[in-house]
């Protein structure tokens, strides 16, 4: 490296360039939560009514999703996408050109499946929870097993699911980072745009690095005033050890600790 | 799919990506023994409110936590030299990249694991303490011998998570140049001209790697849960 | 052998004990009565300091301290020479029976772990628990684990032992044996100061019984002037309630 400094002109030209794209990782975000939502529902069922062939199918590509890191993923799409969509084109006799595509459809394929994994997981928890009892009440009353569930059961899976789901949705986001390398537009190809002119990426990733910081502060924040609303238990951070901060100990011995639930992290 | 992909090609690269698994195997175990040993340190920081490093502490696990690895990869890849020469005048340009790797793997799960180790000792109930206290112990005694065990068996859940994810994050080591499982499977691919059979390989065997992690924790965890009962307060 | 004088305690807006002294002779077994939010646990909690008085001087075992300034090594002191029923149990989750109880008399009190591991187990018989050493709580029902709580209390050889709400946390066909176990105690000749709503329990055991209601000690005498004879209007108000019937006030 020629310079030791930071370039804070380059810098604030990153930041700009990365935030102009910022709609399209919101966007590959959203849309990719949304169907693993479905997908993961519609997996976390049929493992847990152990439908014949359909159960051992999801855990088969559940499994392969959930051991496959998802930039090995991105390349494997991307390569058999490349390698075939010439091909597509020509046997469906469309109109068009490889370049006419918009890959972000790529993009939030990779996303949905390599989130599969923790939105089913998040769901199948949920139901598990669920006691018995919800079950038998409904099917007594004479619900059909699709009326128990919309009515019954998957009103009580989603609060019970929150916490994981929005812990997917922190993850999720950060993880839309990878898509660049198979060269989808989004934030991070914003952020590194004008770095191709000097040949300093530094800057461009520090860009990315307090663009994404400040999502996940948003996230954040938005995701604790979500959880207080709907009431969930939550690690805050108002603990601390010191037995002089009595405030969170009430008079008969129960302190704020036995009320705690941990937190599943994914990265 | 012949050209495409070959049954045999993909089993012959088996042995050759094996080879690269100590690359692999290397950034996960220093990251997650620093990591460890510092997250413990960082949590410690957090659960006692100590004051100035409390601040930075939170800012810390914000950044590591708030970014994406692959940023975090870069970012000190690129800036550590730019650190060293204004700091020490040193010139670290030319050192092996995987030190870099492995820098920012640590860095990253010393925040991960540091809120794991954080959460854990949080969800042992506060009567556990009051009882140790109760029979005379002091609050050292209290913690290593009835806190500690306990915040292990709450913690493993997430700490196995947090190592599966370690581990398929060192896939992105590739990106910087390392020699991994993906490195290699991208050499093969352009000796021999055919990239898709050592990805799909290179796949399966992160595949049964992480089955095995998970498994391989999973038993710990019902041991545990025979022994001590379900830990639910 | 323990001594209150003037305890106060809030938590935060809330004062929990307004002023409150209390006297305890050795060997006595005191219960303290009153409604909830009355301060008793409160007033048990400040004791071994699990909780920190705001103001207030104890005096236990001819040794004083002042509750809300007491250090480090004077608190520890006071936990040496008290031991602590909760209301929930409090055993040590990854200890067994045994376990639980050894750990204050090796850790705590540094005794030769051979003398502790016959100290323990023979309390542990003593309360009828001989074939459960190896069990864990979470292999315990609720009484057997209140039992060991009791054994561990008792094996530490306290000056005083603190009971708070010893069975309220128990079935009602438990609350029995384990009333019987506290009995089994207090016949001992060991001090006592017992929070509990067992009001036969009182009559049977107590030595002295205390009223409190909103922070402060209403009125104290012997069960039977607190019970048949009760000065104050509310300890009136507060036994009509809770009395069954043959007890007319």
């Amino acid at each position: 490296m020629a310079e030791y400094t930071l370039d804070t002109a380059l810098l604030r030209e990153c930041l700009a360039s990365g935030l102009y794209y910022l709609p399209q990782t919101i966007q590959l975000t959203l849309y990719s939560l949304i169907i693993t939502l479905f997908l993961g529902l519609f997996c976390a069922l049929a493992i847990y009514y152990k439908i014949p062939a359909l159960s051992q199918f999801c855990k088969i590509f559940l499994t392969v999703f959930r051991g496959t890191p998802m930039v090995l993923t991105l390349l494997i799409v991307s390569l058999i996408y490349s390698s075939n969509i010439v091909k597509i084109i020509e046997y469906f006799r469309w109109n068009i050109t490889p370049a006419d595509i918009n890959i972000l459809f790529l993009g939030v394929l990779v996303l949905s499946l390599s989130f599969l994994p923790a939105s089913s997981a998040a769901f199948l928890g949920a139901l598990l929870s669920i006691e018995k009892i919800q079950f038998e009440a409904g099917l007594s009353i004479g619900l059909t097993t699709p009326q128990l569930l919309r009515t019954v059961i998957i009103p009580q899976v989603i609060p019970t699911a929150m916490p994981l789901l929005m812990n997917l949705l922190l993850s999720g986001c950060k993880a839309t980072a990878l898509v660049y390398t198979i060269g989808i537009v989004d934030v991070m190809y914003g952020a590194l745009l004008p770095c191709a002119k000097y040949y300093r990426y530094l800057e461009g990733y520090i860009a990315a690095a307090i663009i994404f910081w400040g999502i996940s502060i948003v996230l954040n924040f938005i995701i604790n005033r979500v959880s207080h609303a709907v009431r969930m238990e939550k690690i805050d951070d108002n603990t601390s050890f010191n037995a002089k901060d009595t405030r969170n100990i009430r008079p008969g011995g129960r302190g704020y600790a036995g009320t705690r639930t941990c937190e599943k992290v994914i990265r | 799919m012949g050209e495409f992909f070959s049954l045999e090609r993909t089993i012959d690269a088996f042995p050759k990506l094996l080879q690269s698994l100590n690359v692999t195997f290397e950034i996960v175990i220093v990251a997650t023994c620093l990591g460890l040993i510092f997250g413990f340190g960082l949590a410690m920081i957090r659960l006692f409110r100590l004051p100035v490093l409390y601040q930075i502490a939170s800012v810390y696990i914000s950044f590591m936590r708030g970014t994406p690895i692959i940023i975090q990869l870069y970012v000190v890849y690129y800036g550590l030299p730019m650190l060293s020469m204004n700091l020490f005048g040193l010139n670290i340009n030319s050192w092996d990249k995987l030190f870099f790797i492995i820098t920012a793997f640590v860095l990253n799960e010393i925040a991960f694991i540091g809120e794991i180790i954080r959460g854990a000792i949080l969800a042992v109930p506060v009567s556990q303490t009051e009882a140790g206290y109760s029979v005379g112990l002091t609050g050292l005694q209290t913690f290593v011998h009835i806190i500690l065990p306990q915040a292990v068996r709450a913690g493993l859940p997430n700490f196995t998570v947090d190592l599966v994810s370690l581990f398929q994050g060192t896939s992105l080591a590739f990106l910087l140049g390392a020699v991994d499982i993906i490195g290699r499977a991208r050499m093969i691919g352009t000796n021999t001209a055919h990239i898709f059979d050592p990805y799909v390989a290179a796949a399966v065997i992160f595949i049964i790697i992480s089955v095995l992690l998970e498994f391989a924790f999973g038993k710990i965890q019902k041991k545990g849960d025979v022994v001590y009962g379900r830990i639910h307060s | 052998m323990l001594e209150l004088e003037h305890v106060k305690k809030s938590f935060g807006k809330l004062e929990v004990l307004k002023d409150v002294s209390l006297s305890v002779n050795k060997g006595d077994v005191v219960v303290i009565l009153g409604p909830s939010g009355s301060g008793k646990t409160t007033l048990l909690r400040c004791i071994n300091f699990l909780e920190r008085a705001d103001e207030g001087k104890m005096t236990l075992a001819d040794q004083s301290v002042n509750l809300h300034s007491a250090t480090r090594s004077e608190v520890h002191a006071a936990r040496i020479k008290t031991a602590f029923v909760f209301q929930n149990y409090g055993l040590f989750r990854n200890k067994t029976a045994l376990g639980n109880v050894l750990l204050g008399l090796v850790s705590a009190r540094k005794i030769p772990k051979a003398k502790a591991i016959k100290q323990a187990k023979d309390t542990l018989d003593w309360v009828q628990l001989q074939d459960k050493y190896d069990c864990y709580p979470s292999q315990l029902s609720g009484g057997q684990q209140q039992r060991v709580s009791i054994a561990r209390a008792v094996a530490l050889n306290p000056d005083v032992i603190l009971f708070d709400e010893p069975t309220s946390a128990l079935d009602p066909e438990l609350v029995c044996e384990t009333l019987e176990v506290i009995k089994q105690v207090a016949d001992t000749g060991i001090t006592m100061v017992v929070v509990t709503h067992e009001l036969q329990f009182a009559k049977d055991v107590a030595d002295h019984v205390v009223f409190m209601e909103d922070g402060y000690v209403v009125e104290e005498g012997t069960a039977n002037e607190i019970f048949s004879n009760p000065k104050e209007e509310r300890t009136k108000k507060f036994l009509s309630r809770i009395l069954p019937p043959e007890y007319s006030i």
